[in-house]
């Protein structure tokens, strides 16, 4: 009986220092992130959401979408890692097209809408938007509005830093409370762990 | 007496319409827009409509079209944004600009990019304000040339839009075909089977590869190739001239099998030269 309340008491001080989150992350697939001499990344998606769902803890709940030739969100809250890691890889095959960032940020937002407590998007990117039909100013602007912290994995393949993709990106994270790191692609799955563990600790 | 007589004449009448065979006119016009310049290479905007003669497959068919009042313009405006082109950029963007201030109210244009991506922008708008964003937010250097799959893509983008439907593309090379598909025979099928007007822009020193000058040609569009990086806004504004004083022209066919056909149109302007697309095909539904 002892140790049943102890159990309780220790479950009850991990959910206080690990409070729960609602997160969506939004993963570029766009023909300049997955491109390849060879062939398609097509593991990228699968990568992130492995990332997420080891994540996650007691009463989170997640859901992973897309965004390339279309946006690509199930509105399924997911609390299981199980099944986030089922969802990322229903994703793997549709990659290529343009980069509706900005978009798909819009629609990942209005997806935590009703979300209650901490909740926040993680966004795995190379910046390059393209094929929106939101310009960058009115997908900040919506984002504000929303209270969504948005939290940037930029990744960038090109060497091409003019224009920089960078800036939009840092300032996007800035504005909404979020935060923008540049990682290299095996330092992805890292950085979205740490994006979680961003919003967890937020007040 | 004389409703009697009214009643046998409708009976007669409708016995009559009973009788007579049904024919379906299978008869559709087909739309040829053309440009015509004079010696000195500027439009001529004046040609009246006798003064116009249309072949189809070598016959002369009567026009049953004939428009020459300025007309609105629906056009996918492509960048090329692959390596060679990152040093132009910012030309590049005021060469947009330049066409998008051209604009005419009605006109629809819709901004796309090809390079590491083939990107199209979800919007077909005439509003400068948003074309502008996009040329501001949404071109990206880097990459290979895939030209002809950026050139399908975008008519594809088109394909339901009623009228007449122009790419004009912004280019400096061939195609490098890398990373995605797409065949100069497919795009020049689809260029034929959309009855599309394809005009491309190329820059000082690197002339434009010969297939994209022959598609552009054959489709009664045009090829420039700008002197000097000052001349590129000037050429891109001239094109909205050129094609908002492009004649619309008709005729009809009962051609009904699938098959390219040739078209020749002919002016009897002296020292004027006129261009237009130089085949369509007979497939059923609506002709393009």
């Amino acid at each position: 009986m002892t140790m049943l309340l102890l159990c309780a008491l220790l479950a009850g001080l991990e959910a206080q220092a690990r409070p729960a989150v609602d997160v969506v992350l939004m993963v570029d697939v766009s023909q300049s992130v997955t491109y390849g001499t060879i062939k398609r990344d097509r593991t990228l998606v699968h990568d992130a959401g492995d990332a997420l769902a080891a994540a996650m803890v007691a009463g989170d709940t997640a859901r992973v979408g897309t965004f390339g030739e279309a946006i690509l969100l199930d509105p399924a809250r997911l609390s299981e890692g199980a099944a986030v890691r089922a969802a990322a890889d229903a994703l793997t095959e549709k990659v290529g097209g343009g980069s509706p960032l900005w978009d798909a940020l819009v629609t990942a937002a209005q997806s935590l809408e009703n979300a209650n407590g901490r909740r926040g998007i993680v966004v795995i990117t190379d910046g390059r938007s393209t094929a929106n039909r939101i310009g960058f100013a009115d997908a900040l602007a919506r984002l504000e509005h929303a209270r969504v912290p948005v939290h940037v994995v930029a990744f960038d393949k090109s060497d091409r830093a003019i224009p920089d993709p960078g800036k939009r990106l840092i300032q996007i994270a800035k504005a909404t409370g979020g935060d923008c790191v540049f990682v290299e692609r095996p330092a992805i799955a890292g950085a979205v762990a740490r994006a979680v563990a961003a919003l967890r600790a937020r007040p | 007496m004389d409703r009697l007589v009214l009643f046998a004449v409708a009976c007669g009448l409708l016995l009559a319409v009973q009788d007579r065979p049904t024919f379906r006119s299978t008869s559709r016009t087909v739309h040829v827009y053309a440009t015509v310049q004079g010696g000195d290479g500027r439009l001529v905007p004046d040609l009246a409509r006798d003064e116009f003669r249309v072949f189809e497959d070598g016959r002369e068919r009567p026009l049953t079209v004939f428009d020459n009042t300025p007309q609105a313009i629906t056009v996918a405006l492509m960048f090329d944004m692959s390596n060679s082109m990152a040093s132009y950029l910012e030309r590049i963007r005021q060469a947009g600009g330049a066409f998008v201030s051209a604009l005419w109210d009605g006109d629809r244009v819709r901004i796309g990019s090809f390079g590491l991506e083939v990107a199209i922008s979800p919007l077909l708008t005439g509003d400068k304000s948003v074309l502008t964003r996009i040329l501001d937010e949404e071109l990206w250097p880097g990459g290979p040339t895939p030209l002809w799959y950026a050139t399908d893509l975008a008519m594809t983008t088109l394909d339901g839009e009623p009228g007449r439907r122009v790419v004009l593309l912004f280019t400096d090379g061939e195609d490098s075909g890398l990373f995605v598909p797409g065949k100069l025979r497919d795009t020049r099928r689809h260029v034929e089977s959309g009855g599309f007007m394809v005009y491309a822009v190329g820059l000082p020193r690197r002339a434009l590869a010969d297939e994209l000058r022959a598609l552009a040609d054959d489709s009664g569009g045009g090829h420039f190739l700008v002197h000097t990086e000052d001349d590129l806004s000037s050429t891109f504004a001239r094109v909205v001239d050129e094609l908002h004083h492009q004649y619309v022209l008709g005729f009809a066919s009962d051609i009904v099998d699938g098959k390219p056909h040739k078209i020749d149109v002919k002016i009897s302007r002296p020292g004027a030269k006129v261009r237009a697309r130089k085949s369509y095909v007979a497939a059923e539904g609506v002709i393009r």
